[in-house]
């Protein structure tokens, strides 16, 4: 080809003609995609080779054949296309077999002597023949993984392509010049052809698995392609869908049911949206999906978006507000503590006294059975008269459920200070009365911590009453024997037994035993 | 009364049908089993091969046949289906290959009214999609059918060539360049013979390579190989064409160095205005989509 054809051959073959009548398209047709019978094939060919019309045409139809022009019938037909078309490719499979059995045979090669070479020194340091093993996989791995062949495979062939497309040619036609220019563009193009028919043969390689064939090179080498669906979750094929719930003022919307179809499979995905309304679906095949969210009071929104190999693609969902649909959602689920009840009781019957593992033989630990009871000592803790139990035990002073309880249960009892430094109750459906009014104290400050209430004011007043103000005795506080004499401005229990008072001077009393006894910080 | 053959080829067409009738599609369309069978002799008769049918059935593009064949019998479904799948594509097609939007959207447009075959009169629709016999694929018919036309546009707007625009041209002006070459009538004797045995897919090659200067990646696209395959094969076909011409050449009483000299590859320029004359098929030597540029 390098001296080309005599001229000659050149005048015979341009005065040639076709003798018989065109084929028709369908033929044509048949013939670039190769799916004629074998005299077909014969009648075609000898025609195009003396007509030049019909070459024409057929040039002209497979630049566009190329490009794939109906990408929806394939996906809309794929059974029957892939029917069809393994026969149709009966002539280019055996050449594509052995076109893969080279790269796939230099891998299970080199595989197979990183095997041998490890077993040969198997006394090796481990960490060195386990990096061994993870950078050549073994022969079924190898050959499972279409990411190692692709590797191993592009850089033989463009360079076969290029090196003997490109000079053959500027030697063949050293006048165009048209054509030496396009010599980049053609090498371009050249280099997308092989990318475009890489891909083809891959595809071919996947359908013609589901029908392997006894006289495939490497059995091994059918698995090539199959492998990858295998490992959709590889962070390199797979993107991210993120966006934030929002309403239509923008606020975002927590806990939305935010729904993810992949448009192509039909699969679905659910989360629910965080507290600042956000939702994220990972490790996605990248394509087209609809997010779509709901959430109480809203009406359902949709969104579509498409997700690209890792990036995250942002879809925000502006919930509409709901017409008419009114849903109350009622988590129910039973309390720990009971709140709106009183009269709770825990019963130990005889066997569970008798048979309960009792260190000591001591009836104080049946209550540690019951729940929300801790230890203490009757009569000690006054903060909690109506969960006192049965028995006498009572919850201990620490913060616990029955505090807890013991508060829910009292009466609504509101307490202020005038303008006037009173001190002032207010029962429930009763006017505010005047307490201590005995008491000449300027009021300054009251706290309550359940039925107890305390109140401090001038001149180191300070009050406790454990009854909700029922009945009063004055605190005193005293430091070596010398009272307090500044204003108490600040009153603060934890609970009924821990708090803190300040006075006008700074100083701060603290009390743990319920204000029995006060030391001075 | 069906002859031996027919009826051995409808048996083998009934066992097809019934088998791949699910997959057919046919019964959207209405079609039933039998006229499955129908359509599949009338499609094997069209073709005239009924010594390969069972082979030609095993590689039909069924499904697309039927809806072709659905259309041409006017099934609106089948029509709302063909031009949802293939109308896009077609335009695409066209214009892919008359290279500027009024002329792909004609060719187009003329396509699309044979396709849907309405005759001038109203009469009976004779689709052009009846021609589809299931070869390839149906979007691939339809891309030939369209450079089909386009070739013949073109030839039909050659032929009316203004004698201004061929003034133009400058047509009167041309030298006259026929002269022919004196070629040694053995050397054409020779040339003859050898080019005669070459195989019809190396004169394919032969002539789309040198004389209508395709490209190995277009080449290759059409027989659906690799460039290097095809480069390979073109290699092989002259060099060996050169060597079997020189034998005869020697054989018919040439020294060597006669056979060689006889043999002399032209100047390629020359060769260019030779080719494009003795083409004799109405156009220049180059293809129709590359002279705008």
């Amino acid at each position: 080809m390098k001296q080309g054809i005599p001229k000659s051959v050149q005048d015979l073959l341009a005065r040639q003609t076709a003798g018989d009548e065109h084929p028709s398209a369908d033929l044509l047709n048949g013939y670039m995609e190769q799916s004629l019978t074998a005299t077909e094939i014969a009648q075609v060919t000898n025609h195009l080779a003396a007509c030049g019309e019909c070459r024409e045409i057929v040039f002209l139809a497979s630049a566009v054949h190329e490009e794939e022009v109906v990408p929806a019938v394939a996906a809309a037909v794929p059974a029957q296309a892939q029917q069809v078309v393994a026969p149709a490719s009966r002539r280019k499979s055996r050449w594509v077999w052995w076109k893969w059995a080279a790269p796939a045979v230099a891998v299970i090669v080199v595989a197979a002597g990183v095997i041998v070479q490890r077993e040969r020194v198997p006394e090796r340091a481990s960490p060195a023949s386990n990096t061994l093993a993870l950078n050549y996989p073994a022969p079924s791995t190898a050959t499972t993984n279409r990411e190692n062949a692709l590797i191993i495979e592009p850089p033989a062939r463009p360079a076969t392509g290029a090196s003997q497309a490109t000079p053959t040619e500027s030697k063949k036609h050293p006048a165009d010049g048209a054509r030496s220019n396009e010599k980049s563009e053609q090498s371009r193009r050249i280099e997308q052809h092989q990318e475009l028919q890489r891909s083809r043969e891959l595809a071919q390689l996947s359908s013609s698995l589901e029908n392997p064939k006894p006289n495939a090179v490497a059995g091994a080498v059918a698995a090539m392609p199959a492998a990858p669906r295998a490992n959709p979750a590889q962070s390199l094929v797979s993107g991210d869908f993120t966006g934030t719930v929002t309403d239509p003022s923008g606020a975002v919307v927590a806990y939305a049911t935010v729904t993810l179809r992949n448009n192509r499979t039909g699969q679905v995905r659910t989360t629910t949206s965080n507290n600042s309304g956000a939702y994220r679906f990972s490790l996605l095949q990248p394509g087209s999906y609809t997010v779509s969210a709901t959430a109480s009071g809203y009406s359902k929104a949709e969104t579509t978006a498409m997700v690209n190999v890792g990036q995250a693609t942002v879809a925000d969902v502006k919930l509409p507000v709901g017409s008419s649909a009114q849903t109350v959602e009622v988590t129910s689920a039973a309390p720990l503590v009971q709140a709106n009840q009183g009269d709770l009781s825990t019963n130990f019957d005889q066997n569970v006294v008798a048979n309960a593992p009792n260190g000591g033989n001591d009836l104080t630990y049946a209550k540690k059975t019951a729940p929300a009871v801790n230890s203490g000592t009757a009569g000690k803790d006054e903060s909690a008269p109506a969960a006192s139990l049965k028995t006498g035990l009572v919850s201990s002073g620490q913060p616990t459920a029955v505090n807890k309880l013991a508060k829910a249960l009292l009466p609504a009892v509101h307490w202020r200070i005038s303008a006037e430094g009173h001190l002032e109750r207010a029962l429930p459906g009763n006017p505010w009365t005047r307490v201590l009014a005995d008491q000449p104290a300027v009021f300054r400050v009251v706290a309550t911590v359940g039925s107890n209430v305390w109140a401090g004011g001038n001149g180191g007043a300070l009050f406790h009453s454990t009854d909700q103000g029922e009945s009063w005795h004055r605190v005193a506080l005293s430091l070596n024997g010398q009272a307090e004499r500044n204003a108490v401005v600040s009153i603060h229990f934890d609970n009924a037994m821990q708090g803190s008072i300040s006075t006008g001077s700074g100083a701060t009393w603290v009390t743990s035993d319920g204000g029995q006894t006060w030391i001075m910080r | 009364m069906a002859s031996a053959p027919s009826s051995q080829a409808s048996a083998a067409v009934q066992a097809f049908a019934a088998a791949h009738y699910a997959e057919s599609g046919a019964a959207r369309f209405g079609i039933g089993v039998a006229g499955l069978v129908t359509l599949l002799a009338e499609v094997l008769t069209q073709r005239g091969s009924n010594d390969e049918a069972e082979s030609a059935l095993q590689a039909l593009r069924l499904e697309e046949l039927v809806l072709a064949r659905a259309c041409v019998a006017g099934h609106e479904r089948a029509w709302d289906l063909f031009l949802t799948r293939y109308r896009g594509a077609m335009y695409d097609a066209a214009y892919k290959i008359a290279h500027d939007e009024t002329s792909a959207r004609s060719l187009a447009d003329s396509l699309y009214a044979e396709l849907y075959g309405l005759s001038k009169d109203g009469e009976v629709r004779a689709s052009k999609l009846r021609y589809y016999l299931g070869r390839g694929s149906l979007a691939g018919w339809l891309r030939t059918v369209i450079a089909q036309e386009y070739v013949n546009q073109y030839r039909k707007t050659k032929r009316e060539t203004s004698l201004e625009s061929a003034l133009e041209d400058g047509q009167q002006f041309a030298a006259d360049n026929s002269e022919t070459p004196l070629l040694d009538g053995r050397v054409e004797a020779a040339t003859a013979a050898e080019l005669a045995a070459v195989e019809p897919e190396e004169r394919f090659l032969l002539a789309a390579y040198f004389l209508d200067r395709r490209t190995l990646l277009e080449i290759s696209k059409v027989l659906g190989v690799h460039e290097s395959t095809v480069s390979r094969k073109l290699e092989r076909a002259t060099a060996s064409l050169r060597k079997r011409i020189r034998k005869r050449l020697i054989e018919a009483g040439m020294s060597s160095r006669q056979a060689d000299e006889a043999m002399q590859d032209v100047d390629v320029r020359d060769l260019q205005i030779r080719v494009r004359e003795t083409l004799g098929q109405d156009r220049g030597g180059l293809p129709f989509y590359k002279e705008e540029g």
